[in-house]
């Protein structure tokens, strides 16, 4: 990963974002907006779940109540960007300070009830708070933001803020999970004892990973909100959480990439089943069968392993290529002692 | 049971006589109901696991305990760094920018002859590698005490044979406990030896002397020695 290799990357990105944003209607663009603040809210997870080792279904607590945050500072509170996102992410990261420090008391399958349990309290008080949130009438007429001068009322401007906030997100995140602390997230997800036996604190490192995971999230969630222009319990909801935990299996878990991937895939899914029939949940509890009994490490690393073989033909793969298309199961095994 | 800086202690005993259990409440994974652990002057009874580590212990796991989806180089970097605060919290450089932290994991590698399988998943390496590596990560922190729980288990002859080389050749000052059923193993490596039955010390000392007691000949050693 040398930085010229990167730095190209990133500007064909924004050459395509650029495009993107001129060439697609704007129905497209709302869909393809909505992919990118998917994806962000997945690869946050995806720290969580294929790099920690975690499975959360309750990321959506961090994902409505920064919604719900920035919606209401929007309305009521005040106009400026900074204040109102900033203030949202920060109100997130002190609910995140607790869940996560209730959901650790928890392992394995019982830490992944206790998110839902969780998030779900977090729901239940938005819908009951009608005098704050409009219960389940949602709090709508949140307005667009207004960056550097320019109102992002229109489709392709808010597309392409979007796609800034994820890029800068994609990068934190990726700068993240290559750093030492990164590499000491998926020791703790393969081992927590030998982790704990080399003189790691294992619950530090699993705090402050939520901890980060929860700042992405809420800033996916704040897009949200001023994308739709309205907020609903549905944002804090289980099917939120399970359409992020969906993205990040089905894309390939463990990869950051794949979240991308599983985001669009995801996404585009619902546009289609939409056209067709209300029961959307259905075909998501479907697609979810079908991708954790057939495709369980999801369709990005086996496409990049038929990619890197191609090029490379018979010179062997690099270390960190060989982790990342050989991806853990999305779910860690039992540890035995 | 006490044991000496330095000192290479055999812990033996038939399956249930608790010499895992013991090596899970001195390294902290179990707590104790009761009594005292103290390392080097210091009451660790109490001390979270990796804390006790940070105080000179480390130890190896019965079933091989590796990093499964890393590299080899990887795994052997999770121990360098494991008592590295600052380079352990760091999250916004990259690993590759380590090169002295690379440098001397290579270097490890070399020495313990495996590094051509550096960049290898170690899922890749044949059990007998694989054991090995658990007793480098351990060593790899340069601890005061190990505690090796059946370092042979599973082991081809040659192979027990050549972890009884490393584990020979590892530094003198260390102190170890050495859990075993391969008594070659144990006469050959070991100073003292304790004998454990039913979670009690039943003997120690000598491991001649221990071979000859009646008591520990009826409940362990039986027939199946050569005297």
């Amino acid at each position: 990963m040398n930085k010229v290799r990167i730095l190209l990357g990133a500007i064909a990105f924004c050459v395509v974002l650029i495009v993107l944003s001129r060439a697609l209607s704007s129905y497209y663009l709302v869909l393809a907006t909505r992919i990118l603040i998917f994806a962000i809210f997945a690869m946050s997870l995806d720290l969580m779940v294929g790099y920690l080792g975690l499975s959360s279904l309750g990321h959506a607590a961090f994902f409505g109540t920064s919604g719900y945050a920035t919606g209401l500072l929007a309305l009521k509170v005040s106009q400026n960007l900074a204040v109102d996102l900033g203030v949202a992410i920060i109100f997130t990261f002190g609910v995140a300070l607790l869940f996560a420090a209730l959901a650790l008391r928890a392992r394995l399958v019982y830490f992944l009830m206790l998110t839902l349990a969780l998030s779900q309290v977090i729901w239940g008080i938005a819908f009951e708070w009608r005098a704050l949130t409009g219960g389940d009438d949602g709090m709508p007429g949140i307005p667009r933001p207004t960056v550097f001068g320019f109102h992002l009322t229109d489709s392709p401007s808010f597309f392409l803020f979007a796609g800034g906030l994820f890029m800068i997100s994609a990068g934190i995140l990726l700068l993240i999970v290559n750093s030492p602390f990164g590499l000491t997230l998926r020791g703790i997800r393969d081992s927590r004892s030998r982790m704990s036996a080399l003189g790691y604190n294992v619950w530090l490192h699993q705090y402050i990973a939520i901890l980060l995971s929860s700042i992405f999230a809420g800033l996916a969630g704040s897009l949200l909100a001023y994308q739709n222009g309205i907020v609903s319990p549905t944002q804090l909801g289980v099917v939120s959480s399970a359409e992020a935990l969906l993205m990040v299996i089905l894309g390939g878990a463990g990869t950051m990439v794949g979240p991308f991937v599983g985001s669009i895939v995801v996404v585009l899914l619902e546009y289609l089943v939409s056209q067709h029939t209300e029961r959307w949940e259905t075909a998501l509890g479907i697609v979810y069968i079908l991708v954790v009994i057939g495709a369980p490490k999801g369709i990005y690393p086996p496409m990049k392993a038929a990619v890197l073989r191609l090029f490379r033909r018979s010179k062997p793969l690099t270390g960190a290529e060989l982790e990342e298309v050989r991806v853990p199961q999305w779910q860690p095994a039992e540890e035995q002692l | 049971m006490s044991i000496e800086p330095g000192e290479r202690r055999a812990v033996i005993g038939p399956n249930g006589a608790g010499k895992t259990t013991l090596f899970h409440v001195v390294s902290g994974v179990l707590p104790a109901t009761h009594g005292r652990i103290e390392m080097f002057g210091t009451d660790v009874t109490h001390m979270a696991t990796h804390r006790r580590i940070a105080h000179g212990m480390a130890r190896t796991f019965q079933i091989t305990n590796l990093f499964r989806n890393l590299t080899v180089q990887h795994n052997i970097v999770l121990a360098l760094q494991g008592l590295e605060t600052g380079t352990k919290m760091t999250m916004f450089r990259p690993l590759s920018s380590y090169k002295q932290l690379l440098k001397r994991a290579d270097q490890l590698l070399a020495e313990w002859r495996l590094g051509e399988r550096r960049d290898a998943l170690v899922t890749e390496l044949s059990y007998g590698e694989q054991r090995a590596m658990e007793i480098m990560l351990a060593v790899c922190q340069k601890p005061r005490l190990l505690l090796l729980d059946e370092p042979t288990a599973g082991l081809s002859p040659a192979e027990t044979v050549a972890a009884a080389e490393i584990i020979r050749g590892l530094p003198r000052d260390m102190a170890m406990l050495l859990i075993e059923h391969d008594m070659d193993v144990v006469f050959d490596l070991c100073d003292t030896m304790t004998v454990l039955h039913l979670g009690e010390v039943l003997a120690s000392g000598d491991p001649a002397a221990v071979r000859g007691n009646p008591q520990v000949q009826e409940i362990y050693l039986g027939e199946s020695l050569e005297v």
